[in-house]
This record gives structure tokens, C-alpha cells and sequence, in this order.
């Protein structure tokens, strides 16, 4: 029917599985790379890549990854094996070195950036949000927790395209952007004064249309999105939990034995 | 030389959306102009080249025989002003009065200076008693008012006004047809977009249509509001008296209600 | 039978120093389009807020005096149970957006999910409406990359479909240019042949004059005229309370005082031109009287 596979449409690109189950995914994922070292990382790193490639997103999933990850990585990285004071220089430039001490205090930390910040753009590319809220809000998340996180999601895009307007129209009035760092920042306030009124303003008009939508109705809500939750679902939610048990489990035993 | 020669402009956003096609026109000093024509026609877009905000990807916009290229859109603001359509896109200062003087500090003028102009543009929009309250507390349409004080006050050449007659009231629109004619008493060029068409008849001499980014009629407004075939390709509204002239049989183009009057007592005498 | 009744109603904001609302009272019969006229800062906004139940619960401030709508006492409800009486639309199209949808479908199905509506009635609802209002074309776009025009048309429509019986609708087309406004009013005459019961503020006279059945006139605070669209444009009391008359009826007064004799007041083109027409056929009584 036309208008079942248009609600499904919304929901089309991870209605192979439920939302849930996914953040489950990329939770144990996250979690586990952060708790092991670098090689996990990788390993976990590389199986997102499946996923991605398993729900169809691989490319954009892919150039999201190299443009966000990979860049905080590799400042990260390099910001850190250049101030992490130590003994055991390795590489010496000027007043450049790079020691051993840094050097693995930066590969530890960015190992874990590596792996939570690639999970966490995992999930934003194949988690539909409003999908993912009506899970929430059945099981019982109040709606105005779910409202405000959906709707921040939502308007923010809006905000930026203002703020454009708001730098034009400062600009119109004879505050000078177009020069120097400096003179940049001075331009700033008054151009965050209106976006912040702005926003003040449009909330509490915003307000008043939840409310004449019914937002705080005496009633149960509905939801039109049809959300399987299948036994794969449960069972792999199950998997999950216990993967990260095991992980964080068998992580306190190495620290017990190896102490 | 014109005040404002507009050549041939063209403007395409990166994404590659043509938003204006290849318009021209001029501008005296003095004069009063409105820009009509439909949400997305070009209108919006071809005024913020007339101040240097966006500047052209063809052809060249000249303010008193300089190209607005050679100036950041800040060092334009004093030649051209721009009321945006949206007051609250520019408005930060925490009294009216603060606001108002906001562009004038910014040019290091002396004090006296400033309070003489702000009083002047505050008497001309009628903001006076609201000099000291927040700007947010004022109605939309008196907070419009306020941003055509701050560009009042700053006393460029060209005036930018993006549809003033929005959300205004009978007062509002008196006090925006009194102040077009103040401004162009003092030799300002204004330029007007509006939907508001017999606001436009009673208070323009001069109309540029545009329709589908380009400008397909400029000149008298009487000749143009008497076009329909221009009008309804604009889908645009002929004013009331525009159609009834027309329905009754009238050839002349006129605004004057005194020769419709004449009109109608002459087709008495035939038939009668 | 009085759908909307409004009796002493005095309303002052928490800051305010003066009432915004003096001692209004009036009736809507039901099914009936309302239109509110006056100045910028009569109340006509604060009105309507009222009417909702908005004002005080929402802004505070002291209130006397009573709004019954449909038999219900709109101060003692409680505010979410008044959403599901009277339907509410608003000046801006951009906040009108709820922020939650990703599409005009999903905008739409919002205000039903609210209410508890079955999946399956919300979305044949939906597919109504959208038909009704002509917003078809619309059904997948993000509200919020619409134009005005047509995130009005969506927040009619977002509130016509939760099937209140009584719509409060506060200036929705002055920000909107003159095609989007003949769209939106489209709307209003659907709505209002639904059997709706409409209270509209508009500064449009063209259109209230064609749409409204009964016209009540604010200037400053108080209810200072009240009747037919004709019977309040064709009163002289207009020009003090400084109300735009339809350019038709401004037009036959100024000809009617250089000598052309129209009969009745038009407010609408066909109206004047008809009226105007006959006198043109008629005999020329008066010519003397032209001619000094």
C-alpha cells in the first residue's frame, strides 16, 4: 500500500533493524575499544566499516569518517607526542622532540578517540532519530525528554542559516567582517545578541505551538512509525550486553593478574 | 550620472541556483521606487547587490559612479541603507535609543551629532516615546520602524526598504507614505519592496516588476498597473481602481479618481 | 446557538500598566467566521490569546470577566485539554513548525499522535487533509525548507486535521506575499465550510469583507463596533478609529462625494462596478449639481 511504504520510507534506511538494537551496536563497539588498546580500536574501527557497508552507507559513512575522525585523530596525535613531557627521546627536531612516554600516551588516548568517535558517527548515520525516540518514548522516556533531544537536532541547521542572515544584516549596518581575525571577533557580539533573543523568542512561540498540537493532552500518545523489534533484535541487544560484560570483565581480570 | 546604475547584474549561488538573470536599471537621487513581483522572483536578492552585500557574478552595480566591488559591505553601509525584512536579524541593543545611535558611534561621530539624528529619524518614524524601552518589548510592527530609524539615521544616499508595509496598520502605512516623501525632499533614492499594490499606486511614481529573476517592466506605475497581461504574468493584483477603470470601459491610465468621476458623467450625457 | 461567548472580559500583562482588554464582551454563533480588526496594539493578538486560554495561563497577569467556548470555561480548563476544543494558528510560519517532523506527513500525523489517535485513522486522516488543503505535493519535504506561504498552508492544515470545532486564527498572512495569501485564505473558506467556527485577525479588509460573516472592531482595548463586514465598512465611525476600508468601498465613497450616485456599498470590484455601471445607464438628474 502507498501510504504504508511512505511512512516506511522515513524509517527505510535501518529498518533492518531497530533502532534500539543499533545503539546497542555501536555502544558495545565504543565501549570496547575505549577499554582495550589500540589494536581493539582497529579491529572495532574495522567492523563499523562492515556495518556501515552492511546497511548500504559504507561511502557516506566513509567520507563523514575521514573528514571528522580522522582529521581529530591525527591533531590529536600529533598535538600530544609534541607536549607530553618525557625522558626517552625517540626523534628530535630543533625544539621539537618526540619521546616514548608521549608517544604511547598519545597512541593510548587516541586509539579511544579513534574508536568512540567512529562509533559515534556510526550511529548518527544509521540511527533515525525520530525512530529511535518513539522506541524510547514507549519505553518510557518522558516526551519532553524525547522532544527537546529531537527537536535540538532539528533546529539547530535552522540556527546556522539565521545566524547568515543576522551577519548580513550586521554587515548592512556598517560592522566589518570582511578583515582581520580582530576585527572578526568584535563583530561577534552583536551578532550573537539577536540569535540568542532570537531563539529566546522563537521557544516560547514555539511553546504555544506544542501546545496547540495537543503536546500536553490528557491523553496517551500514538506514534505513526511502525517500529519492528524482532527476536534478531533481542537476541543480538542480548549479545551485545553481554559482549561489553565479558570486555569489561575480562579487562579487570588482566589488571588483577598482571599486577 | 544616476545615483545608482545597475548593469547587467547577474547572481548564481554556489550550488548553482540562478537567483537574478541580467538586470539593469538606474536610480536619481531623489527618487522613489518599488520593487514588486512574487516571493522568489529575485526581488530580495537584486537589492542586497544595490548595497554590496552580495556582490554580482556578472555585470556591475555603480553607487554614485563607483562599483559597490571596490567596498566591503560594512564601508557600503553608509552609502546605501538596508532595512531588512526581518527586524529581528538586526536588533541588539537593549533601549531603542541605543539602537538606534548604534551605526553612528560606530563612526566615531560627536554626541551632539548623534542626538540630533536620532531625535530626527525618531520624529520621522514616530518611535519617539519608545526612545529608552527594550526592543523586544515593542510590537513587530513598531520594532520594523526602529530598524528604519537606524537607517534614517545614518543619512546614506540609497534607501533599502524590504517589505516595510508588512503586518503595518493604517497608521504604519500614513507614516511610511510620510516618511517617502520627507526622504525624497531631502534627495534620498528609495527603493521599496512590497506586496501591498495600492500602497504602491498611491505612493510610487515609478515600478520595476519582476518575475522569474529577471525585471519584465519599469516605468510609470500607472502604465505598468494598467498592463494586465505584464501584471498577471508577475501574478500580481491589479489594484481595485486599476480594475474598476478597466471593467467600466476606461482607456486612459489613471490613478486620479476625479477623471473616473469625469468619465463616468460623460458616458451619462450620451446615453442620457 | 453562541459557540464563543465573552462576557466583562478585563486583561492587564504582568507588566503592563494598563489593561490590554477592557471590558469585551461578545458571541460567535457557531459555524460562523469572526473577523477582529484594529490598530497595531488594540489587543487583537491579546484577544485571541484569551480566547485560547493562553492568557493567563501561559502569560499570567490579571484576568476578570469570562470566555465560554462551547459550553466550557476556558480559565478552568486545564490548558491541555482546551487543544483538543480550539484549534490555534499563529503570525509566524517558522515557529509554527513543531521541530519533531521530518516531513509534512509526519508534521501533519503530530498533533493526532498527541491526541492518541490509532496509526491507522491518523494516516488516512493525513491523506485527507493533505488533499483537502491541496498540499499533496508537499508530503515528503522537510517543513522547515518550505517558503512562508507554505509552512502556513502546513500549520492550517497540522491544526485543521485534530477536528477542533473552534479555530482561533491570529493574522496568518502578513508575512506572506499576495499568491500565498489567496492560498491561505483558500484554506479559511474550507475550514469555514466545514462548519468551523473561526475567529480571524486580519489587516486585509479585501478579504475580510468577502469572507467574514461578522466583524468586531478593537481600538485600544475595547470593543468599539461590531456587525456585518457592510454595516461596519459603510460607517463613518471607520475613519476615527482608523480602520483601512476595501479599497471598493474607500473608491465609492470619494465618487459618491464628487456627484456619482452609487447605490448601497460595495465592497468587492463586481459590487462597484455594477453599481457604477448603473448609474452610467441611468438618466442624468443631477447634472447641475455635478457641474457647480
Amino acid at each position: 500500500m502507498v501510504i504504508h511504504m511512505n511512512v516506511q520510507k522515513e524509517t527505510g534506511r535501518t529498518q533492518k533493524l531497530n533502532p534500539l538494537t543499533i545503539l546497542y551496536i555501536v555502544a558495545a563497539l565504543a565501549v570496547i575499544s575505549v577499554v582495550y588498546d589500540y589494536k581493539v580500536s582497529v579491529v572495532c574501527v574495522v567492523m563499523m566499516m562492515f556495518i556501515a557497508a552492511g546497511f548500504g552507507e559504507f561511502t557516506s559513512y566513509f567520507k563523514l569518517w575521514c573528514k571528522s575522525i580522522l582529521w581529530m585523530c591525527a591533531l590529536c596525535f600529533v598535538l600530544q607526542i609534541f607536549f607530553i613531557p618525557g625522558e626517552d627521546i625517540i626523534w628530535k627536531y630543533g625544539v621539537f622532540q618526540v619521546t616514548r612516554e608521549g608517544f604511547g600516551q598519545a597512541v593510548k588516548l587516541c586509539s579511544r578517540l579513534f574508536g568512540a568517535g567512529s562509533a559515534a558517527i556510526l550511529g548518527f548515520r544509521l540511527i533515525d532519530l525520530g525512530s529511535l525516540m518513539a522506541v524510547l518514548e514507549k519505553r518510557g522516556v518522558p516526551p519532553t525528554v524525547t522532544y527537546v533531544l529531537m527537536s535540538t537536532a532539528n533546529i539547530i541547521p535552522q540556527m546556522i542559516k539565521r545566524m547568515g542572515a543576522i551577519l548580513e544584516a550586521q554587515k548592512s549596518r556598517g560592522i566589518e567582517m570582511e578583515s582581520n581575525m580582530l576585527v572578526r571577533a568584535k563583530a561577534f557580539l552583536p551578532s550573537i545578541g539577536p540569535l540568542i533573543l532570537n531563539a529566546i523568542v522563537n521557544a516560547e512561540e514555539r511553546a504555544i505551538t506544542l501546545e496547540a498540537r495537543a503536546f500536553s493532552a490528557p491523553c496517551r500518545k500514538t506514534s505513526i512509525r511502525v517500529i519492528p523489534d524482532m527476536q534478531t533484535d533481542k537476541i543480538i541487544r542480548g549479545l551485545m550486553i553481554a559482549a561489553v560484560i565479558l570486555a569489561i570483565g575480562g579487562k579487570i581480570i588482566l589488571w588483577i593478574v598482571f599486577k | 550620472m544616476a545615483l545608482v546604475e545597475v548593469k547587467n547584474i547577474s547572481f548564481r549561488y554556489p550550488n548553482g541556483y540562478l537567483a537574478v538573470d541580467d538586470v539593469s536599471f538606474s536610480i536619481e537621487a531623489g527618487e522613489n521606487i518599488a520593487i514588486i513581483g512574487q516571493n522568489g522572483a529575485g526581488k530580495t536578492t537584486t537589492v542586497k547587490m544595490l548595497n554590496g552585500l552580495t556582490k554580482p557574478c556578472e555585470g556591475d552595480v555603480l553607487i554614485q559612479g563607483e562599483s559597490t566591488r571596490k567596498y566591503t559591505t560594512a564601508q557600503m553601509a553608509r552609502k546605501a541603507g538596508y532595512v531588512f525584512q526581518n527586524p529581528e536579524d538586526q536588533i541588539f541593543n537593549a533601549t531603542v535609543y541605543k539602537e538606534v545611535e548604534y551605526g553612528l558611534k560606530k563612526r566615531k561621530m560627536p554626541i551632539e551629532e548623534c542626538e540630533r539624528r536620532v531625535n530626527d529619524a525618531a520624529e520621522l518614524t514616530g518611535i519617539g516615546p519608545y526612545l529608552e524601552m527594550n526592543p523586544y518589548d515593542l510590537p513587530l510592527s513598531i520594532r520594523k520602524f526602529v530598524t528604519i530609524a537606524s537607517v534614517i539615521a545614518s543619512d546614506c544616499d540609497v534607501m533599502i526598504f524590504d517589505e516595510p508595509t508588512a503586518g503595518q496598520d493604517l497608521d504604519g502605512l500614513e507614516r511610511l507614505s510620510e516618511l517617502n516623501r520627507v526622504l525624497t525632499k531631502r534627495g534620498k533614492a528609495i527603493v521599496t519592496i512590497t506586496h501591498d499594490m495600492e500602497f504602491v499606486a498611491e505612493n510610487y511614481d515609478r515600478v520595476i516588476v519582476m518575475c522569474q529573476k529577471k525585471v519584465i517592466a519599469d516605468g510609470k506605475t500607472k502604465d505598468v498597473f494598467f498592463e494586465k497581461e505584464i501584471m498577471s504574468k508577475a501574478m500580481l493584483k491589479q489594484p481595485a481602481l486599476v480594475r474598476i477603470a478597466s471593467q467600466i470601459g476606461m482607456t486612459q491610465n489613471t490613478f486620479d479618481l476625479r477623471e473616473v468621476a469625469a468619465f463616468i458623467e460623460n458616458r451619462r450625457q450620451i446615453q442620457g | 446557538m453562541d459557540s464563543i461567548q465573552i462576557t466583562n472580559l478585563t486583561y492587564k500583562y504582568p507588566i503592563s500598566e494598563e489593561a490590554v482588554l477592557k471590558n469585551i464582551s461578545m458571541h460567535v454563533k457557531e459555524g460562523e467566521l469572526c473577523a477582529v480588526i484594529g490598530a497595531n496594539g488594540s489587543g487583537k493578538t491579546t484577544l485571541c490569546n484569551a480566547i485560547r486560554g493562553f492568557v493567563p495561563k501561559f502569560y499570567k497577569g490579571e484576568i476578570s470577566g469570562e470566555v465560554i467556548v462551547n459550553g466550557k470555561d476556558v480559565q478552568k480548563e486545564e490548558i491541555g485539554s482546551t487543544a483538543l476544543d480550539i484549534g490555534f494558528v499563529f503570525q509566524n510560519p517558522f515557529t509554527q513548525i513543531s521541530g519533531i517532523a521530518k516531513t509534512v506527513f509526519e508534521e501533519l500525523a503530530y498533533g493526532l499522535e498527541n491526541m492518541g489517535i490509532e496509526r491507522e485513522i491518523i494516516i488516512r486522516r493525513v491523506e485527507e487533509i493533505m488533499r483537502m488543503t491541496k498540499i499533496e505535493e508537499f508530503r515528503d519535504r522537510n517543513p522547515f525548507q518550505l517558503s512562508g506561504g507554505q509552512q502556513q498552508r502546513v500549520a492550517l492544515a497540522a491544526i485543521l486535521i485534530m477536528g477542533q470545532p473552534v479555530l482561533v486564527i491570529d493574522e496568518p498572512t502578513s508575512q506572506l506575499d499576495p499568491q500565498s495569501t489567496d492560498d491561505v485564505f483558500e484554506v479559511i473558506k474550507l475550514m469555514k465550510t466545514m462548519g468551523k467556527t473561526i475567529v480571524l485577525v486580519e489587516h486585509k479588509m479585501e478579504q475580510i469583507a468577502e469572507y467574514a460573516d461578522h466583524v468586531i472592531v478593537l481600538h485600544k482595548g475595547e470593543a468599539v463596533m461590531e456587525g456585518t463586514p457592510k454595516e461596519i465598512f459603510s460607517n463613518p465611525l471607520c475613519e476615527k478609529y482608523h480602520i483601512r476600508l476595501p479599497q471598493c468601498t474607500k473608491i465609492d465613497k470619494e465618487l459618491k462625494g464628487m456627484g456619482i450616485n452609487t447605490k448601497g456599498i460595495p465592497v468587492t470590484v463586481e459590487e462597484t462596478v455594477n453599481g457604477i455601471k448603473d448609474v452610467m445607464e441611468s438618466k442624468r438628474k443631477d447634472t447641475k449639481k455635478w457641474r457647480l
